[in-house]
């Protein structure tokens, strides 16, 4: 059972969180080339696809701390050192993917959205308009353009390498000794 | 966060939780617990992140979020019923 718990847990870290890393990579470059031509309405869709892909490979992403635990316990390593470092890296990284990043293009969506002739706002934008929490997008749609899209490419930035920390831990596995 | 997403992760915190209950006072298999506790865990966590997302949640429907077990369920009925808080 514990070679099933970690194929799932292996195979939902690469088809859930490669994606999330790709298409938030992707996210401000395909921002500021909206912002820099706002009739522009290809790159929009591009935008809402990218912002798509982050938010339900977010949620399929839920299955990798699942299995992972499902893993570690059968395994008997929940105790371990590399294995808290991990978890509480992880921890970190979903808090920044749910409630900064996805929150934030979500928030330049809907601003968007509200700027651009056409009426096709997509349903997702509208809720994730309705839903963000209030008083806090009309003081950042005062910014300067550019510094949204620089700092969700920072918040990108910090996930992925939080990422790439868990995924080395998870191979050196630091202090173990179940083998290589 | 989306209601549909809210529904979900409702269901999951409470079949889990039922199974996991289930498991432990019948044939207590080490697997079901193995997926179902993380699983329950999980739920449990997104439903307390989408009640206090939610711009339409009171301060109470955020508390009674953190109920476990039921909490999802809670929340979604008091968000989703008009005569509700």
């Amino acid at each position: 059972m514990t070679k099933l718990f970690l194929s799932l847990h292996v195979l939902a870290a690469i088809v859930a969180i490669g994606p999330v890393t790709v298409a938030a990579s992707m996210f401000s470059p395909a921002l500021r080339r909206v912002r820099r031509d706002p009739g522009d309405q290809d790159a929009l869709t591009t935008l809402r696809t990218l912002h798509r892909i982050c938010r339900v490979y977010a949620a399929v992403g839920l299955a990798v701390p699942v299995f992972g635990f499902a893993t570690a316990s059968s395994l008997g390593v929940l105790g371990s050192p590399w294995l808290i470092v991990s978890i509480v890296l992880t921890a970190a990284a979903a808090a920044i993917l749910a409630l900064l990043l996805l929150p934030a293009q979500a928030r330049e969506l809907a601003a968007l959205g509200a700027a651009a002739p056409v009426p096709a706002l997509s349903a997702t934008a509208l809720s994730h308009a309705v839903d963000a929490p209030p008083g806090r997008s009309a003081d950042r749609r005062d910014a300067p353009a550019g510094r949204e899209a620089a700092r969700l490419a920072m918040l990108t930035g910090v996930f992925n390498l939080l990422w790439a920390t868990v995924t080395v831990l998870m191979i050196v596995r630091p202090g173990s000794t179940t083998g290589a | 966060m989306q209601l549909r997403s809210l529904r979900a992760a409702a269901l999951v915190e409470l079949v889990s939780l039922v199974v996991l209950l289930v498991n432990l006072s019948t044939v207590h298999l080490e697997p079901v617990t193995a997926v179902m506790g993380p699983a329950h865990g999980c739920a449990y966590l997104v439903v307390v992140v989408a009640a206090w997302r939610s711009a339409s949640a009171t301060a109470m429907v955020r508390i009674l979020a953190l109920l476990p077990g039921v909490g999802g369920l809670v929340v979604l009925r008091l968000l989703t019923d008009p005569r509700s808080v």
